[in-house]
């Protein structure tokens, strides 16, 4: 066993939040070098992909502290921030569909709702980030591109100006603001934290999803998403009543949607009149289904990995 | 609205190579390729990660530490409990199984027209 291995593979195991490391570091250690092969200098492949993957997952782990409540929250809360990042894909998916048939307005805010998706990943990074400092970074980070996002929206001499109601643009900005507040208070699970800290990550999952589509309430108003957005309350229901966990994710995934559409009905906009025909059209209304499955599938995939023993 | 949880494969033969008695990291991951003829091989990181969800849910518990060679050997035992999870697990694989070799002989003498 060289001196090199040793020291590489300790380096290796740095990528485990502290606690797990002073549990189980220095066995972890004994049994890496106990199986490597004579003269191996660099850690193997297989062994890396499992400690990177592993500490990954123990540091999303750890997020959540209540151990009862930490399943639930944990698997609902990762599916609704896939769910979000589906639908916000979707969406981009959508205008771009739009755009190419000419059929829809003026399209003002593809680059905004581009950006909201880097928002939303830097939220995401936030969440699951052990150390203080980098959330910090991140909840910088997610503060400052919600803020400058919306002011870009209603300043009249941006490329991103696009006449609208309060109302219904204060709801991205209330969710971009909330985040990064309940990221910032967001504990890490020391034993007596844990019921603040989940009722904050209840908090997050919410404004994060709201960060992601609530930027672009004009897509629920037209021929297209109304439907789909119905199909998706109904597949929502259905997921919600195989599993109370999928039911957080559900809820977290369509809370933004609703409120939208609330805004909607309480303030009609006029301005919008959107509709595409033919293969385009087909497209335009299966793509976001395309979407959200795929990354349903893929959050259950990793749900099922969080939960089963 | 209960979700059975079944155990995963590396979990499940975690867990049987310590029905025979405590055992450390090293050793288990030695046993585990042993009771499966060789087709599981786990990643100290997989390991340990079972390890650590395993005395999470009861199922297994640090048994004593050893110092060989100034490097720490810590033993797990399996608790009563995990034993008996591990029994229901095999139970049902059993049971899942029953359901086809029931079948397979009348299958097969169909096929073969007796």
């Amino acid at each position: 066993v060289t001196a090199q291995l040793e020291r590489r593979y300790g380096r290796l195991l740095g990528v485990y939040p502290p606690a797990f490391r002073d549990r189980y570091g220095p066995e972890m250690l004994a049994a890496l070098l106990h199986t490597a092969d004579v003269g191996r200098k660099w850690p193997s492949a297989r062994e890396t992909a499992a400690i990177l993957g592993g500490g990954i997952r123990q540091r999303a782990l750890q997020q959540v502290g209540d151990p009862s409540a930490r399943g639930a929250l944990r698997s609902g809360l990762l599916l609704g921030a896939f769910l979000g990042l589906g639908v916000q894909m979707a969406m981009c998916l959508q205008r771009w569909n739009h755009d190419w048939t000419a059929q829809v307005a003026p399209i003002t805010d593809e680059p905004q709702s581009q950006l909201m998706v880097w928002v939303w990943a830097t939220a995401l990074i936030a969440a699951v980030t052990q150390t203080q400092s980098a959330r910090r970074v991140a909840v910088a980070a997610t503060s400052v591109l919600a803020v400058g996002t919306w002011l870009y929206t209603v300043w009249p001499k941006s490329t991103l100006y696009y006449p609208s109601n309060w109302a219904v643009e204060i709801i991205p900005l209330a969710t971009g603001l909330l985040l990064p507040a309940a990221l910032l208070s967001w504990q890490r699970d020391d034993i007596g934290e844990h019921r603040r800290s989940s009722l904050l990550v209840a908090l997050a999952g919410p404004a994060m999803v709201g960060l992601a589509i609530g930027i672009t309430p004009e897509s629920l108003t037209d021929a297209i998403a109304l439907p789909a957005y119905f199909l998706l309350v109904g597949v929502a229901v259905l997921l919600a009543v195989a599993d109370p966990r999928l039911a957080v994710a559900t809820a977290v995934a369509i809370l933004p949607l609703a409120l939208v559409q609330v805004g909607h009905a309480v303030f009609p906009r006029q301005d919008i009149d959107v509709g595409a025909a033919g293969l385009a059209g087909f497209i335009a209304f299966v793509s976001p289904f395309a979407l959200v499955g795929a990354f349903s599938w893929l959050g259950l995939r990793l749900w099922s990995k969080a939960t089963t023993t | 609205m209960v979700l059975v949880v079944r155990l995963q494969r590396p979990t499940y033969f975690v867990l049987a190579s310590l029905m025979d008695g405590p055992l450390h990291g090293y050793g288990i991951l030695g046993r585990v390729e042993e009771l499966s003829g060789g087709s599981l091989r786990l990643a100290v990181g997989t390991l340990y990660g079972a390890l650590d969800r395993l005395s999470e849910a009861g199922f297994v518990e640090p048994d004593r530490v050893e110092q060989v060679e100034g490097r720490t050997r810590r033993y797990y035992r399996l608790t009563e409990e995990g034993r008996r999870r591990l029994g229901a697990e095999a139970v049902a694989m059993a049971e899942a199984a029953r359901v086809v070799t029931d079948r397979l002989p009348r299958d097969l003498a169909l096929e073969t027209g007796q």
